[in-house]
């Protein structure tokens, strides 16, 4: 069938359309808003200010809480990666070993995605984390084990390892059924071949197993990035009401500067500009990120 | 070919028809409101009040203070028949949702605000001056100014950009205080709410020695004491000049490592409860409610409805002013407070009456009926307040001065925050006063 100019008007127009109105303006938008002093993010463009660099330049010199934000958000990604990527394998090998029950304990480790961030945070806030009667103090109390029992995980300085267990826990099994997914697809004939071969499972694991699924890493290290670059709703409800430095991320420092309605905040402060300018340098750090995670991690001809 | 060029006629027409479809839906809207325009011109006549009116709140639907004033639709709307008034229920996103829709030039008629975020909005609101003058139906045939009480009346026009004139109707109003047990106070032989530091030390220490932990607080409220404490001792413009210090040389001030120590010794003299360092909101209130601490170190006057399924029923309520300090420049008489506002859309097709349902709410019964479910305070001049706030009516007769909302440290919400961590680790007794100063001195300039 010969094509129609026509057709692709038609079937295109609406979503290029949209696609122009819903993300390419807003974009476009956010970018300039960035360079002027903005103090409310509908205000009318007649009513900002050109600023300059002004926005970038507070923030990225004299803003202990931006730079704080960065730092934590770094903290997160790494140690959260780490943690995650390596039970979600652990948990993928496991089930795909041929254990009992599979398709349950998927569905179990699999769960917290189901649940929405805000009731998972409250849980982990007000009932695992807890001083009195939490979850983690009740079963180290069990063990006998009276001094982790005693550990503080929601004071001032254990809240962001606190943070991320919590927001770690609930990837595990997000990644883990990414993994899975892979593994399955990887012939069987080559663990066949390899179990004659005399094989043990970590052989096959690290010679047969990592080497097909590579290309699966860099699509979990793409979501493991951006769900960090995001991170948002995790930290709310660690420090709920007010902000805190400890949990302080990029996005909620954003949040916090163009809307001021915590307690003790002016709400004359606002800055849409300056949240205009947090939201360009996160997404300058996406995409440096995204480039450097294409460099690390090339892409492969052999893929299942 | 043939049929792919069908296609795209039916997707044409399709599309066409949807457009014609928003077309008319936006062309019903316009004339669904060109009535009450025409409505609008007979509106002050004396036949009554007329129009049709959209009310954006800050309450959930399910909320209190929605239940109240559903009521108090339902009354007004059967007083007046001509007058129809739709609420829709935004919740606290309230704040952030009003700006666009008015821009966007969509029916609004009332909607609520704060005394904070007032002046943001002088542009929209209808200018109540003359209307304050007038009496209402609840206001005991008084002028509605002379129907509110002094103090929530003057903290309208303090939000005002001119200081004068009112922008909007004031109601469900809060105080930052320290809410305490009576009966734990009791127990610890302490007969009055302490008004001076030295008493309220005084008080700790027979609290302490009575086996009852004095004081607890959560994360979120962390910082109202410290808006008070540093405010008592070096008034609002004090803080303000400390958070705006570029130098350091303001933390060297002696006074500020006197207010520090005395937050030290709190922590230090065990005061405090050991609760209060993994404290997440609301385990502190919690910790409070059900008795096992005799004091909350700041909190607002909403307390008694947020934990009123948590205290016992015979829980016997008492509030107190941030104490007083030595040779501060503010004392008692200085308050953290605010209030709720309803603002009127001054493009209103039907003000009179936007303007008549509003005073129906914050004076007479309803405001009365709002204090007494929401636990909460009563706005007019005759209604009755909440018994459980009945020591805060006190506190607020004594003020004439009205904080900022962060006492001084909002100058600057980044340094306030950053002050706000080193505050956190004094309060638990990690650091001490002069540490304190120092992270500060550092971490500010």
């Amino acid at each position: 069938m010969k094509s129609s100019k026509l057709m692709f008007v038609v079937f295109l127009g609406p979503a290029l359309l949209s696609y122009l109105i819903i993300y390419v303006y807003p974009v476009l938008r956010t970018a300039l808003m960035s360079f002027f002093y903005v103090q409310n993010i509908t205000d009318n463009s007649s009513e900002w200010k050109f600023v300059k660099l002004d926005n970038y330049i507070n923030l990225l010199t004299d803003n202990q809480l931006f730079m704080q934000s960065l730092k934590n958000i770094g903290y997160i990604y790494f140690w959260g990666l780490l943690g995650v990527m390596f039970f979600a394998l652990l948990f993928a090998v496991i089930l795909n070993s041929g254990v009992r029950f599979k398709e349950f304990f998927r569905s179990v480790l699999y769960l917290p995605n189901i649940v929405a961030a805000v009731a998972m945070g409250t849980m982990w806030v007000q009932y695992v984390f807890n001083s009195q009667y939490g979850l983690l103090r009740s079963i180290f109390n069990f063990f006998g084990l009276t001094g982790l029992a005693e550990f503080a995980w929601t004071d001032d300085t254990h809240l962001l390892l606190s943070m991320t267990i919590a927001y770690s826990f609930g990837c595990i099994g997000y990644f883990m059924l990414i993994y899975m997914a892979a593994m399955d697809k990887v012939p069987s004939d080559y663990y066949e071949a390899a179990t004659i071969e005399g094989a043990g499972i970590f052989n096959k694991f690290f010679r047969i197993t990592l080497p097909l699924i590579r290309n699966v890493f860099r699509t979990t290290l793409v979501l493991w990035s951006t769900g960090c670059i995001g991170f948002f709703a995790w930290s709310l409800m660690f420090s709920n009401i007010n902000w805190n430095i400890r949990t302080v991320t990029p996005m909620v420092y954003m949040y916090n500067i163009v809307f001021q309605d915590a307690i003790g905040m002016d709400p004359s402060q606002k800055n849409a500009g300056a949240g205009a300018a947090v939201g360009m340098i996160l997404t300058i750090l996406a995409v440096a990120v995204f480039t450097i995670i294409n460099f690390v991690v090339k892409e492969d001809d052999v893929e299942y | 070919m043939r049929r792919s060029r069908f296609l795209s006629v039916i997707a044409l027409i399709s599309m066409v028809v949807a457009l014609a479809a928003c077309g008319s839906n936006k062309s019903k809207g316009e004339t669904a409101s060109s009535p009450s325009a025409t409505q609008s011109a007979t509106t002050t006549t004396e036949t009554g009040l007329k129009g049709e009116l959209v009310y954006w709140s800050m309450w959930n639907e399910n909320e209190t203070q929605a239940t109240v004033i559903k009521e108090a639709i339902s009354a007004f709307e059967a007083e007046n028949k001509d007058v129809k008034i739709k609420v829709q229920w935004n919740g606290r996103d309230n704040g952030k949702l009003i700006k666009p829709a008015l821009d966007a030039g969509q029916q609004v008629d009332i909607f609520d605000s704060d005394n904070n975020s007032l002046s943001g909005f002088e542009s929209y609101a209808l200018k109540l001056d003359d209307y304050m003058t007038k009496a209402y139906a609840s206001t005991n045939g008084k002028a509605l100014k002379d129907a509110l009480a002094p103090v929530f009346y003057n903290a309208m026009q303090v939000a005002a950009t001119d200081g004068t004139s009112v922008y909007g109707m004031p109601y469900q109003p809060y105080m930052y205080l320290i809410p305490y047990n009576k009966a734990l106070f009791a127990k610890a032989g302490i007969t009055a709410a302490p008004q001076t530091w030295a008493e309220f030390m005084e008080a700790c220490e027979k609290l302490k020695v009575a086996g009852i932990t004095p004081l607890t607080v959560d994360d979120a409220y962390m910082g109202v004491s410290r808006m008070y404490h540093f405010s008592r001792y070096l008034g609002q413009e004090g803080v303000a000049k400390l958070v705006k210090d570029k130098t350091g040389a303001e933390w060297d001030n002696p006074t500020v490592l006197k207010a520090a120590k005395d937050i030290e010794e709190l922590a230090s003299k065990g005061y405090i409860s050991k609760q209060v360092a993994t404290n997440k909101f609301p385990a502190g209130q919690i910790e409070f409610a059900n008795g096992s601490a005799a004091m909350y170190f700041g909190n607002g006057t909403w307390l008694p409805n947020e934990v009123a399924t948590v205290v016992p029923a015979d829980f016997q309520w008492g509030e107190f002013a941030f104490p007083a300090v030595d040779g501060g420049v503010q004392g008692r008489e200085a308050a953290i407070y605010g209030t709720q506002c309803l603002v009127i859309n001054n493009k209103s097709n039907a003000p009179d009456a936007a303007v008549a349902f509003a005073a129906s709410l914050v004076t007479g019964k309803f405001d009365s009926e709002l204090s007494k479910q929401t636990k909460g305070i009563a706005m007019g001049t005759d209604s009755t307040w909440a018994p459980e706030l009945a020591d805060a009516k006190a506190v607020f007769a004594e003020v004439t001065t009205q904080l900022t909302k962060g006492g001084g440290w909002d100058e600057d919400a980044d340094k306030n925050a950053v002050v706000g961590a080193n505050y956190i680790k004094l309060v638990t007794g990690k650091i001490t006063a002069e540490e304190f100063v120092n992270n500060c001195k550092n971490n500010v300039k």
